[in-house]
């Protein structure tokens, strides 16, 4: 079962870098949430104390469905439905994530972590959602494409954590979370008014912008 | 031996019904009563009863074609087992001879295609070969992901050993390659959402393009070529989703063919729910049929 979710959230991320379309980016990470939420919760199962499951429950929540609940209106109000232009198409992107799922493979056979007893799959697909998000934020330029890729890498981050340790501290794990809130909302705002001074939410062309 | 005559004979004798079953399902769902289950099998007889016309700027090309098309698929059926049926040959590596017989069937497809001038068929052909550029990996890392875990590299030494026990250890990796089959059969078999089968108007169709100037028994022959490559990637993905091995050989062919049954009525559900995506689309289709086989390839 565990296996079955991490399989789940490759998967994800593999539909994350083939597709260029802002609203399906914002349903999949939700998807992506929802299945990490339950791999926290599940992972932990036989571990189980009321502090993890608020940690795997607050995590589903957020990560699931507020997450897209906030950008799904940035989406609409921006008026942006899709990358038009990104550096590397969507064709290119899912090529270069089968490689780096290779990569991602054989470098999880080389790194071991203490513990063990836990899915082996789980620094692979550490290291697959850690590069699909930082692809993602390299290779699209509407600035709500990066912000999906930053909640990839971001979710990657999080699988390692619940992945290898049966326990974090309570306040790590829920501060962690709070700051990843935060950073949405602060990004959900400052797209709004990036779109509102320049009309277009375009990273690239900020370049442009001369004090 | 007598078990291993069974599937070669099945799939000559039930190709054409699988294609029955598919059009009775989308007539179903169209809420029509839809032709009879043995409709192709007409078809088949009334094109064998016809003259053929050949026009005159093809070579002899153009009629070996459709003729050498079907004796390929049935040396394919050769190599085939169905389910815990055994195959009437078998040796290691055959797998990759059946893949690489499958590509010659098309190579013979696409060079008729090509013989008529036609600057239509040609494109049909240049789309054909791009697609099964890209279909072609899929297999190969599918049935090799499953060879990988049971050891042989031959079609029946991959297929027979796959029990419940199998599915229990290994559920993950084979529903990967079962996915990445299964995109790989519509895509092969010009399904929706890849091709669409029923068509002769549009600019979009792959497969069809390239037989139009076909007629008569060469038409024969190209229809029954199409169902037998039906049957031979169905019964590969029914060997690999069903592990029925009770080594009855009633038991086992019967699950077998109610398995091919199901799937062809799984193509017509897909067929009247889903819209034929564009054409530009089906490469992301076959790439994600790609990845899901290599997913299922590395993970084990």
């Amino acid at each position: 079962m565990n296996d079955l979710l991490i399989i789940l959230v490759v998967l994800s991320n593999i539909r994350l870098l083939s597709t260029s379309r802002i609203e399906s980016l914002i349903t999949w990470i939700g998807v992506q949430g929802v299945l990490l939420g339950l791999f926290a919760l599940h992972a932990r199962w036989v571990h189980l104390t009321a502090d993890v499951f608020v940690v795997g429950l607050v995590a589903l929540v957020l990560k699931g469905f507020v997450f897209p609940w906030l950008l799904r209106p940035v989406a609409n109000v921006v008026h942006v439905s899709q990358e038009v232009d990104p550096y590397v198409g969507p064709m290119g992107s899912t090529l270069l994530g089968m490689v780096a799922l290779v990569v991602s493979l054989w470098l999880g056979t080389r790194l071991h972590i203490p513990g063990g007893d836990m899915s082996r799959l789980v620094v692979p697909a550490t290291l697959f959602s850690v590069f699909c998000g930082q692809l993602l934020i390299v290779s699209r330029k509407k600035a709500l494409s990066q912000v999906v890729g930053f909640l990839a890498m971001e979710n990657g981050a999080f699988l390692l954590g619940v992945g290898t340790l049966y326990y974090a501290p309570f306040l790590v794990e829920i501060g962690v979370l709070l700051d990843m809130f935060v950073a949405v909302l602060i990004w959900t705002v400052l797209i709004r008014y990036l779109d509102r001074a320049f009309h277009h939410i375009d990273t690239d062309q900020l370049q442009h912008l001369k004090g | 031996m007598s078990a291993a005559i069974l599937p070669p004979v099945l799939a000559l004798a039930g190709a054409p019904l699988l294609q029955g079953i598919i059009t009775r399902t989308k007539a179903w769902f169209a809420g029509r009563r839809g032709p009879p289950l043995l409709q192709p099998y007409y078809d088949i007889a009334k094109l064998l009863r016809k003259g053929a016309v050949y026009s005159g700027t093809t070579s002899w090309v153009f009629r070996l074609g459709p003729a050498a098309g079907v004796g390929v698929a049935a040396l394919c059926l050769l190599f085939l087992p169905l389910g815990n049926l055994p195959a009437p040959f078998s040796f290691e590596g055959d797998l990759v001879f059946v893949i690489y017989l499958l590509a010659l069937a098309r190579f013979l497809t696409v060079i008729a295609a090509m013989d008529t001038g036609s600057a239509f068929e040609g494109m049909g052909a240049s789309r054909e070969m791009a697609f099964a550029a890209l279909a072609e990996p899929a297999l190969l890392f599918g049935l090799v992901a499953v060879a990988r875990q049971t050891g042989r590299l031959s079609l029946e030494g991959l297929i027979r050993p796959i029990d419940v026990g199998d599915w229990a250890a290994h559920g993950a990796t084979l529903l990967l390659v079962l996915a990445g089959l299964f995109l790989v059969f519509l895509a092969e078999n010009s399904r929706i959402p890849v091709d669409d089968p029923t068509t002769h108007l549009e600019l979009t169709m792959i497969h069809e393009v390239m037989v139009l100037d076909h007629g008569g028994p060469d038409f024969a022959f190209v229809e029954y070529a199409a169902a037998l490559k039906l049957w031979i990637l169905g019964a590969l993905i029914t060997g690999i989703a069903l592990p029925v091995r009770t080594g009855e050989v009633a038991i086992d062919l019967a699950a077998m063919v109610a398995g091919l049954a199901g799937l062809a009525v799984l193509v017509g559900i897909i067929e009247s729910t889903l819209v034929r995506l564009r054409l530009v689309q089906v490469p992301h289709l076959l790439i994600g049929a790609c990845s899901l086989a290599l997913l299922g390839f590395l993970i084990q």
